[in-house]
This record gives structure tokens, sequence and C-alpha cells, in this order.
């Protein structure tokens, strides 16, 4: 491992998520951590069932 | 899709995979895995989100649950569409999940080595540059890390 190591946790789901990303330049990997959340995001609105407007 | 079971539903092309997928491991599991099962979760209990629901919410309704019968859920591949029996839900709570975390993989592997914990559903991408794979365990603390990579 390297100190390059980034990690980032969110809630999505109704679990706990994280994610780890080795890259040399943290502004990408926040970058990153933030399209990731979005795929999840996106992927809850479209499969909840507890979501009246789910797809 | 849920509500509209009986009818010929055009689904999503993420929608329209997961579906696919979750059928295809009931066949291949012989209904172990079954996405159907989404009556009868209800049905014991489990009509709200984990956090919301209580020991007392969680009573089992003896209805009968239309599980099952994922072998009856017809496919338009040419239109990306599905026709859910009547009276047949579908939960993809647990392969959407999964599903979710392999995009955000695939994503992540453009950038660097990666991994994704998805409440426990892990989907490994690249090994990091120094290490032969993913290690598993408590790391050293001279690492300095605050978690572990795969608890």
């Amino acid at each position: 491992m390297t100190d390059k190591m980034h990690t980032h946790d969110f809630y999505a789901m109704g679990c706990h998520m994280a994610v780890w990303l080795e890259h040399e330049d943290m502004q990408t990997a926040v970058h990153a951590f933030s399209e990731v959340e979005s795929i999840f995001t996106d992927a809850e609105k479209m499969m909840s069932r507890f979501a009246a407007d789910s797809e | 899709m849920n509500a509209r079971a009986g009818e010929w539903v055009q689904l999503s092309p993420d929608l329209w995979a997961v579906v696919h997928q979750a059928v295809q491991m009931a066949a291949e599991t012989g209904g172990l895995f079954d996405p159907t099962l989404l009556n009868a979760l209800e049905a014991a209990g489990y009509g709200q989100t984990f956090t919301a629901i209580t020991e007392q919410t969680a009573v089992y309704t003896q209805t009968q649950p239309e599980n099952g019968r994922f072998q009856e859920i017809a496919f338009d591949d040419s239109n990306r569409a599905i026709k859910l029996p009547r009276g047949v839900r579908l939960d993809l709570g647990g392969i959407g999940k999964g599903y979710t975390a392999e995009q955000a993989v695939a994503y992540l592997n453009m950038l660097g080595p990666c991994l994704v914990d998805a409440g426990g559903d892990l989907v490994a991408g690249t090994a990091p540059r120094l290490l032969p794979g993913w290690p598993v365990g408590s790391p050293p603390s001279s690492l300095g890390w605050k978690r572990a990579a795969i608890g």
C-alpha cells in the first residue's frame, strides 16, 4: 500500500458503503467518490421498492 | 414495473440488465435465489426500510406469497420489455446492490486500483500497485489506516 490510497464512506441503499481508490491526485479521488455516490443514488432511485416513483 | 404486473413494461437498460441477471441466477440456482420474494418479504414484515423496522412490525402475517414464479416472467428482448405474472412483484435489493457495486468498480478501475464495499457485498477492482491482491484482515497499525480493506 502507498499513501496514495484514498477512502470514502457514505450511506445508500439502506447500507453503509465504503470505497477505496489508489490514485496520485486527491482531487481526482474526491471527484471519483462523488461519481460513485451518484451511481448508487441513481440506482437506488431506479430500483428501490420504498420509493413510489422508482422504475 | 411491479405496479404493472400482467402488462408488458419497457425497462431502462440498467433495470433490464438487473432483472435479466436476477432471473438467470434464479434459474441457475433452481430458485434458491428468487427475485420474486417481495410479497413474502412484506408478509414477513419487511415492508419498510431496515432502519424503520422494529421488532413489533416484523410479524409474519401468514399470507400466501406469490413467490417462486420467476420462470413465468416473459421477456421481449427486441423491445427491452418484461411482463410479470399477475400478483408477482420483484425485489431486486440484493442483486441490485451487487450490480451497482460492479458498475462503480468498472468506473473506478479506469482511474486506478479500487475496492467497493456495498454494505458487506465486496467488489474488488485491480489490486493496489505494491500488493499482489487486496489484503484481508486488519492491516499493521504502522500503515495508519482507520479501516481494514476487508473486514
